[in-house]
């Protein structure tokens, strides 16, 4: 059955600013212009306020996963004795850092960084993949440490808990002067901390038009505009282009324009993409009328970011370090992730059990069975991970999928018969 | 507490599970008590629980700093999994997780750990954080505490939120048992663990002299044993083998092939395993496994503060792959105590799928290499008894040795 999807515009503007965003990156670095490289969910904004360019590894992990060459970048990285079983944006990004001038990533691999600052509030691994990269690079590496937040922890632990990160950033803000030769600006901050909270609001309220029956936009459109609130935070760019983005979504509901023209079915993604296969599955759902209108994988940035108070910079940064949805126990996931099923009318949940990424693996059979005793909605399990081919069959996603569309079509036939 | 009276108590652990007397008292008789403490060790601990109705505290590995545990009057008593078979596990989990996270959680849903008052998870890795959350949705009526483990120790924030911590897990016990714990209580315990650590490297030093003395099988049994019952009677066992070993001859008239063990984070070597080392003519002279030489190293000062000094340890002790720190290098440690023990070489022991482990094996690698030390690894999976592939690589391996 022919499917005609009408593609966001705003597609061509994302490609153009990732392009862009690259390109000056590489003349930042032979201008001899300080270059950090951070972790996806850092405070990263502490260092454009000192004038230091952030990239953001797992982005490029992304793009390469995208390009579908992450595999043999990984392999690169196994090729010195990491193990296979090791999460594979870590992976493509230390392969990638390795191969050096024969990288195969398509922008030709990364500038290379004078400092490292990350947060272990997505994952352990994290501060294990860059104690490898200051290794390789011998350049300083800044941890900034959020505990978890267990499920029934208390209020005064949650506390403690952002008062030790707030400690490590006023820690860090010391570093940073004496590394940077400049004085710490709060001012600076301030604005970009602002600007960070804006985008973010932004993302958030386009997302929020998903709820929408039926959806203008798909979250695989969503994941591909994850980039500038990731990367281009603190920047007035990033707001202007959600503001464009936010636009032609509203212009997409007055038209009537449906993301999956005859939406049947809407849907929920657990876990990270799959970014090797993100326009397979986002037809794959198409064929079966289904439109995935909500996902998990954006809270990591839009629940605290879109929250930030710029009037109390440091604070609010603690608060987008510890409070992100990866940080919490399985009852929290389970939880928020019933209330969007409710909120935007799911039928059904697809978690993707991605093989190398423990934090957003683990838990996920609990996410299916309290997710069904409270709302009542069905999930799939498929095997995947977000850039390694090698841990995805073709075959054998497309055989569940089908399956829990048997499952979802059965569903509404009942709900019919009442 | 632990004043005489209560010691009592604890002596009903040995005195109960004593072996029908034997011809002989030597270091056999001893070293069979420890192997039957660590068979099957939830049912007596259960049934010991109930003669002395005593509270029992179940710690992940690694890192729970037990002298409080102990200082509030509970045993502590660390998960060390099973090689088993572990059905449920894959109930609740896929099977990308190491076996000591998975076989741990499938005696926690199979209800043998329910004699347990509680379970203290530290946060030492991903695995361990997120699995706790799904223990506890399943097992709800519990005490737990969550060990806010830091992920660093290179700032004043980082060490100052660590004593934070071991101090809240002193009130938290504190309220459970509803008695203070005093700062003298903390020392007692201190000193009952410190003797353990300077029972247990004294035993080590013999053994590293006259390596035949006690094989590797019996070491593991030996340290896995001191997990599994009360220290205080630990440490009267381990006096008494002590002396009986320094007058132990035990000098093997064959050549054997010295190794250094390392790693196995977490989870004992496979019991068939060190068994396969003795068969292959080896002996193991040091070792910084967990179930080994990471356990007992570094005492805890007894002239301070003890919540600062049980902090410090933390801070010290052999690198750990979950310490972030980069003034400690793990590889280096490793030559260090390969030179020390005049070791042929290293076996490394890596859980499949140990993410801080499998980072930081390539940098170790570097390190033996760099200083001419062989090495083998050995990923360990879940199983009893090693495969066919595994002992012709370790005997491989330690013939290659033998003829250096």
């Amino acid at each position: 059955m022919e499917v005609k999807i009408v593609p966001l515009k705003s597609h061509k503007m994302q490609q153009n600013l990732l392009d862009k965003y690259y390109r000056d990156a590489k003349d930042w670095e032979k201008e001899g212009k300080p270059i950090a490289w951070c972790s996806g969910v850092a405070p990263s904004d502490i260092l454009s306020s000192m004038d230091i360019l952030v990239i953001f590894p797992e982005n490029h992990a992304v793009i390469c996963g995208a390009r579908k060459v992450s595999t043999k970048l990984c392999q690169a990285a196994e090729a010195r004795d990491y193990s296979q079983d090791l999460c594979s944006y870590s992976k493509n990004d230390m392969g990638s850092a390795f191969l050096g001038k024969d990288t195969l990533s398509p922008i030709g691999g990364l500038p290379r960084p004078d400092l490292l600052l990350i947060s272990n509030n997505q994952c352990g691994t994290i501060t294990k993949w860059f104690e490898t990269l200051s290794r390789h690079f011998q350049v300083p590496l800044i941890v900034i440490d959020s505990p978890f937040l267990h499920d029934g922890m208390d209020k005064e632990t949650i506390d403690n808990a952002l008062k030790y990160v707030k400690r490590q950033l006023e820690e860090t803000a010391v570093f940073l002067e004496e590394f940077t030769g400049k004085p710490f600006d709060i001012d600076k901050l301030r604005e970009g901390v602002a600007l960070t909270g804006e985008s973010a609001r932004l993302y958030k309220e386009i997302m929020e038009m998903c709820k929408h029956i039926p959806s203008p936009i798909t979250c695989f459109d969503l994941f591909i505009h994850l980039f500038p609130m990731m990367c281009l935070r603190g920047q007035k760019v990033a707001v202007n282009y959600y503001e464009k983005l936010k636009a032609e979504v509203e212009e997409r509901i007055a038209q009537g324009i449906s993301a999956v023209p005859n939406e049947r079915f809407r849907l929920f993604w657990d876990n990270i993409p799959v970014w090797f296969r993100l326009k397979e599955n986002a037809t794959l759902f198409a064929s079966h009328d289904a439109c995935v209108a909500s996902a998990v994988y954006p809270y990591n940035w839009c629940l605290t970011f879109a929250g930030l108070d710029a009037s109390k910079p440091i604070e609010s940064l603690a608060e987008g370090v510890v409070l992100p949805f990866l940080n919490h126990g399985i009852k929290y996931r389970v939880d928020f992730i019933s209330k969007l099923v409710e909120e935007y009318s799911i039928d059904g949940l697809v978690l993707q059990a991605s093989r190398t990424c423990k934090p957003f693996f683990i838990g996920q059979y609990d996410i299916a069975t309290g997710v069904k005793k409270k709302t009542g909605v069905p999930s799939v399990l498929i095997e995947g991970d977000m850039v390694d081919s090698r841990f995805y069959d073709d075959a054998r996603v497309l055989s569940q999928i089908e399956s829990f569309f048997e499952v979802l079509e059965s569903n509404a036939k009942l709900r019919k018969g009442r | 507490m632990l004043d005489g009276g209560d010691h009592l108590q604890y002596n009903a652990f040995v005195s109960k599970f004593n072996l029908p007397s034997r011809k002989g008292h030597g270091m056999e008789e001893i070293i069979a008590r420890f192997h039957q403490v660590v068979e099957d060790p939830y049912v007596r601990l259960n049934a010991w629980k109930k003669e002395t109705g005593n509270k029992v505290l179940g710690c992940f590995p690694m890192h729970v700093p037990e002298e409080i545990v102990h200082a509030a009057g509970i045993l502590p008593v660390v998960l060390l999994g099973t090689d088993d078979p572990i059905p449920l596990s894959d109930e609740y989990l896929q099977p990308f997780v190491c076996c000591l996270v998975r076989s741990n959680l499938h005696l926690g849903m199979s209800g043998r750990l329910d004699f347990l008052d509680g379970v203290i998870f530290p946060d030492i890795c991903d695995s361990v954080k997120c699995v706790a959350n799904v223990w506890k949705l399943h097992r709800p009526d519990s005490f737990y505490y969550h060990l806010l483990l830091p992920g660093k120790l290179t700032s004043p924030s980082s060490r100052e939120y660590l004593r934070q911590q071991f101090s809240h897990l002193r009130t938290s016990l504190e309220a459970f048992t509803g008695k203070k714990i005093t700062d003298k209580d903390l020392h007692n315990s201190i000193a009952v663990f410190n003797r353990h650590r300077a029972l247990l490297k004294r035993l080590y030093d013999l053994r590293r002299s006259k390596p035949t003395l006690i094989s590797p099988r019996d070491m593991g049994v030996i340290v896995a044993a001191s997990m599994l019952m009360p220290k205080e009677e630990h440490n009267e066992l381990l006096a008494q083998l002590i002396e009986k070993a320094q007058r132990a001859a035990k000098v093997s008239p064959v050549e054997r092939v010295r190794i250094v063990l390392s790693g196995s984070l977490c989870q004992e070597p496979m019991e068939g395993f060190l068994g396969l080392l003795e068969e292959c003519g080896a002996v193991v002279v040091d070792d910084d496994l967990y179930v080994g030489g990471r356990y007992f190293n570094t005492p805890v000062a007894e002239n301070k503060n003890p919540i600062e000094a049980l902090a410090e340890r933390y801070y010290r002790g052999i690198p750990c792959p979950i310490k972030h720190d980069p003034t400690k290098d793990w590889g280096d440690y490793l030559v260090g105590l390969v030179k020390s023990s005049e070791a042929a070489g290293v076996i490394i022991i890596m859980l499949k799928f140990c993410e801080p482990h499998a980072f930081d094996y390539p940098l170790i690698k570097e390190k033996l290499t760099a200083a001419g030390i062989p090495h083998l690894l050995i990923e360990r999976i879940h199983e009893k008894v090693p495969s066919g592939g595994l002992r012709t690589r370790v005997e491989a391996f330690i013939e290659i040795l033998r003829k250096e």
